[in-house]
């Protein structure tokens, strides 16, 4: 297109006409080019059409995740086919390669645990691409497709700055913890990065949210969770406890009470851990509190355990 | 700040160079001796005085595991030699791995420890890795042996061979915390 100029007026930006297929110069309405194709789509397709098949000749666009090699058309053999077409059918399967059969597949089992926790589409995205690097460096040779995968969303979670507990993944997932962990650690150390280490501020909103607390409930264990670690008040426990703890310390001294129980249940805590850490909390709740939280139960009556 | 550490397990191999008959060695001593073929290829032999726990292989070779000296191990093994009779002098004897526990008495923050681990010490080992929903522990790989500390400022130095090699890494390790300690040590101790 760009090697097309009007004859007389070689400086014209020129204009392109879809529906004659022409390219016009605007000063002198002169064809430059015509014959032009149409790059737009051949046909449109709707749902509700009771054709049987549809005769749209092209399919997805070319995934660069997937490899080159992906040609997402794919032979289609209806019930009762010839033997022919059950033949080309056998061939383009035989044909495919290892490796883009094993990304089909993690892409597809990436996608649907994401759907169980409603994860965003760029995280898919990144947990796909994670996965292909580590399928082309070949370091997590032997362990399943699934504990790739889930390693892989895993990890994908953490680097977009969303991260998600390891018992979040494992609820999605058929794996067990232990192996997520281990082929995160090895994914890891292929891909020689090293992400943030997670906090407790990550998991308030999605935890506050699974129990319906109001945001100032939100924004008061935010607080006491930040305050807690800035006083060194809970040393050596998980952020996710720590998270949980100061859940359970805004909400009792709210109207929205939750139990112990409720809190570990969404955050993968167990009940005693919540209390445990709670325990420290307590002696320096009132420097804890946001200075504008409005107590209906004053810190006086915080429950002992 | 000089670190004190225990030997607390010394694991090591032997073999005594003939062939042993693991049946009837388990029924000569049904007291300390477990051999159970469909569940294990070895007897388990359970010394007490020092107490060391041994597998003996119909080949002749034995794991010994449970020491707590290198010293006590090899002793183990001549024990072991007269246990089952056997006059040849055991061919070779080699310590596997010495597990060693120490103790900063001062509670760490981890997150710092791994911050300044990565800036600084690269060169050093092999492999950092912090993951608290993994292991509470942080544990650090080198070329030959492992590091874990823990928050209460507990250590333990495990993987190495020889008592030299383990003196070098407790004073690696003691250089490294009087360099960096004062970003990740706490000025509490412990009290958790």
């Amino acid at each position: 297109m760009s090697s097309l100029q009007c004859p007389i007026h070689p400086d014209a930006n020129l204009i392109e006409d879809h529906r004659a297929g022409d390219i016009i110069c605007p000063e002198c309405g002169l064809v430059v080019g015509d014959r032009l194709v149409d790059v737009g789509t051949e046909w449109r397709s709707f749902s509700n059409e009771k054709s049987g098949t549809d005769p749209s000749r092209v399919g997805a666009p070319e995934n660069p995740v997937m490899g080159a090699s992906d040609l997402s058309t794919s032979i289609m053999v209806g019930f009762g086919a010839s033997d022919s077409s059950q033949g080309l059918a056998n061939a383009q399967r035989k044909n495919m390669n290892n490796s883009d059969r094993q990304m089909n597949q993690a892409i597809g089992i990436i996608r649907e645990m994401s759907e169980r926790i409603h994860l965003a589409r760029p995280i898919q995205d990144s947990a796909a691409k994670v996965f292909k690097q580590i399928l082309d460096s070949k370091a997590l040779r032997g362990r399943s497709n699934e504990a790739q995968a889930a390693a892989c969303l895993y990890f994908a979670c953490r680097k977009e700055g969303v991260p998600r507990t390891f018992k979040e993944i494992c609820a999605v997932s058929r794996v067990s913890k232990k192996d997520i962990g281990k082929c995160f650690k090895l994914i890891l150390r292929t891909l020689e990065t090293s992400i943030e280490q997670i906090t407790s501020a990550d998991f308030m909103s999605r935890f506050c949210g699974n129990l319906d607390l109001p945001i100032a409930v939100q924004t008061a264990a935010t607080r006491i969770a930040k305050k807690a670690v800035e006083l060194d008040l809970v040393a050596a426990r998980s952020p996710i406890s720590i998270a949980a703890a100061a859940i359970y310390m805004a909400s009792q001294a709210s109207k929205d009470k939750r139990t112990a129980k409720e809190i570990g249940e969404v955050a993968g805590a167990a009940e005693q851990t919540i209390k445990q850490t709670y325990k420290f909390l307590l002696p320096r709740a009132r420097e804890l509190f946001p200075p504008e939280f409005k107590f209906v139960t004053p810190v006086e009556q915080l429950p002992a355990s | 700040m000089s670190l004190e550490y225990k030997i607390v397990n010394v694991v090591a191999t032997c073999d005594l160079g003939v062939r042993i008959n693991l049946a009837n060695y388990a029924r000569t001593n049904v007291a300390s001796v477990q051999y159970n073929p469909d569940v294990f290829r070895a007897a388990i032999t359970r010394l007490k005085d020092p107490s060391s726990t041994i597998l003996v292989f119909h080949t002749g070779r034995l794991v010994i595991t449970g020491a707590k000296t290198c010293d006590t191990a090899r002793s183990q093994a001549d024990r072991m030699k007269r246990l089952l009779k056997i006059r040849k002098a055991p061919m070779s004897f080699k310590v596997q791995n010495i597990v060693t526990t120490a103790s900063c008495h001062k509670s760490i923050n981890l997150v710092a420890l791994y911050a300044q681990i990565v800036t600084h010490a690269q060169d050093k080992i092999k492999s950092v890795t912090y993951e608290v929903e993994i292991f509470s522990g942080l544990q650090i790989k080198l070329n030959q042996g492992c590091i874990i500390v823990f928050s209460s400022g507990k250590i333990i130095v495990t993987g190495f061979t020889s008592r030299s090699l383990i003196n070098e890494c407790y004073d690696e390790i003691s250089s490294f915390l009087t360099q960096y300690g004062s970003s990740f040590i706490r000025a509490s101790s412990i009290g958790i």
